[in-house]
């Protein structure tokens, strides 16, 4: 499993984004660690290169680690501690230029799935657009992993073994966060892909890859969404989405 | 005539003290273009320094040099530290194993830590960086040595150089660091990173005037 490492000049905004990200990602498996403040409490502002160095030596010996960090100088430690790393340890590190907090929380729920470091880090990278499009509406999203033949209903419809199934978000908030989390985990569970369409607003069908790209359908409540799934698991994926709806999610 | 390793311990100490006495007008620098840390950051950095140095005295100048390097990364906190410590680090690496060195070793290390400072912040001339009195100090001392003056005037040329890069920076637009999230506000202060770098060329110049 992708861990994910917290670089930040202040310990409380680490360990609040931790907390954060613990909450939407909560398997007991998923390595989240921090590497934030200055001085013997941590309770300097500052970041500690040497301090991300000893984290990414411990993070890697389970695997790849994904490095986000608030600030400039930030970036710079993470740096100069992956230059004093073996190759061998920074190989298994890469660096997410993504927001702080909403970047971590989607790496958080991406990487707790299992995913490998290239989803977690695209992931990542579309945090911002979610929160863009809550704010000011249409945003271009980049999805590379994105294979083009789910794109357009078109071509959707020339797989033959699909199943649908529409429901309403009752939701009074939509699929924000936390419904987003558990429907991708409910998705990533079955062998199956899953595209949506918001009938509702109109827009293009989406893959659904993660959390952003539900978080992307900005489903109100009363939306309506069409859940297209191919793949062996389809019918048991999309009997378990229906039920989530009809239980509001748990909320 | 060389610099000996304890004129290398003399420098450390000698700027360890200049960064004392000056801590909080390198703060109140990066007040005006960012967070009023800059002297702070330094004086904690070199204060452990001094700490650690009696532990590596007795060894080469690169080593110590190194030692110097591995403990700013710890201390020192925002974007100085990786940078400053990069300087140190380069320095004892070029140097290496040496319990003395000419003003060519002294030119050599000043030019690659320079460099290494430039590679890990990604900083270009005129940014509004301690680069901006590096990167003249490298120059003029080079040119110094090429036109054979002796080594007090050579580091005297190179202080002097990182002086005017210093004052270059108050007119200019930070392009990295915090700074650069003021844009144009920026102009019209002396870098701090310019002025705590100036002051490290200047302590070398004067604690190694007669070598
Ligand atoms: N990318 C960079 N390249 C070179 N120098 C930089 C860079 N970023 C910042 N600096 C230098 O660091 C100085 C600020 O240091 P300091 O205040 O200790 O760190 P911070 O900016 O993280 O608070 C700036 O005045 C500038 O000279
Ligand atoms: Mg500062």
């Amino acid at each position: 499993m992708v861990s994910i490492l917290l670089v930040s000049h202040s310990y409380q905004l680490a360990q609040g984004t931790a907390e954060l990200v613990r909450q939407m990602a909560s398997s007991a498996d998923l390595k989240i660690r921090v590497a934030a403040g200055m001085g013997d409490e941590h309770e300097e502002i500052g970041t500690n290169a040497i301090e991300i160095m000893e984290a990414l030596s411990e993070l890697t010996e389970d695997g790849d680690v994904l490095v986000l960090m608030d600030l400039g100088s930030a970036v710079l430690s993470t740096e100069m501690a992956l230059q004093m790393l073996d190759e061998e340890i920074a190989g298994k590190v890469r660096m997410c230029p993504a927001p702080f907090v909403e970047g971590a929380i989607a790496a958080g729920v991406q990487a707790n799935m299992g995913s490998p470091i290239q989803e977690v880090y695209d992931e990542a990278m579309n945090a911002l657009a979610a929160k863009q499009q809550q704010i000011v509406g249409d945003v271009e999203v980049q999805t590379p992993a994105e294979p083009k033949s789910f794109e357009t209903p078109a071509l959707a419809e020339q797989v033959e073994d699909k199943t649908e199934v529409l429901v309403t978000v009752t939701n009074p908030t939509g699929l924000h966060a936390r419904p987003a989390s558990t429907f991708i985990q409910t998705v990533k569970k079955h062998d199956a892909s899953l595209t949506v369409t918001n009938r509702t607003t109109g827009a293009e069908p989406v893959l659904v890859k993660g959390m952003i790209s539900v978080m992307l359908l900005a489903a109100k409540q009363g939306d309506e969404l069409l859940l297209q799934a191919t793949g062996p698991d389809r019918t048991a994926l999309l009997a378990e989405l229906e039920q989530l709806f009809l239980d509001n999610f748990g909320e | 005539m060389a610099i000996t390793k304890d004129d290398v311990l003399s420098w450390i100490r000698d700027y360890a003290q200049v960064i004392e006495e000056n801590f909080e007008m390198l703060t109140d620098l990066d007040r005006e273009i960012g967070d009023a840390d800059h002297g702070a950051n330094m004086r904690r950095g070199f204060k452990a320094v001094l700490e650690k140095l009696p532990s590596v005295e007795d060894k080469d100048i690169g080593a110590i040099l190194k030692s110097v390097g591995m403990t700013l990364l710890s201390k020192v906190g925002g974007a100085a530290g990786p940078l400053y410590s990069t300087f140190f680090m380069k320095a004892g690496t070029t140097i290496g194993a040496k319990s003395e060195m000419a003003i060519d070793d002294w030119a050599k290390a000043l030019e690659a830590s320079t460099a290494g400072i430039a590679a890990l912040g990604k900083a270009q001339p005129n940014d509004k960086t301690m680069l901006d009195a590096l990167y003249p100090a490298v120059d003029a001392l080079n040119t110094a040595i090429g036109n054979g003056s002796s080594n007090g005037e050579a580091l005297q040329k190179s202080a002097d150089a990182a002086h005017e890069g210093m004052l270059a920076t108050i007119p200019l637009v930070a392009r990295k660091g915090r700074a650069s999230y003021l844009g144009e506000r920026s102009a019209g202060h002396q870098d701090p990173g310019a002025t705590s770098s100036y002051l490290l060329i200047k302590s070398a110049a004067e604690t190694w005037a007669d070598s």
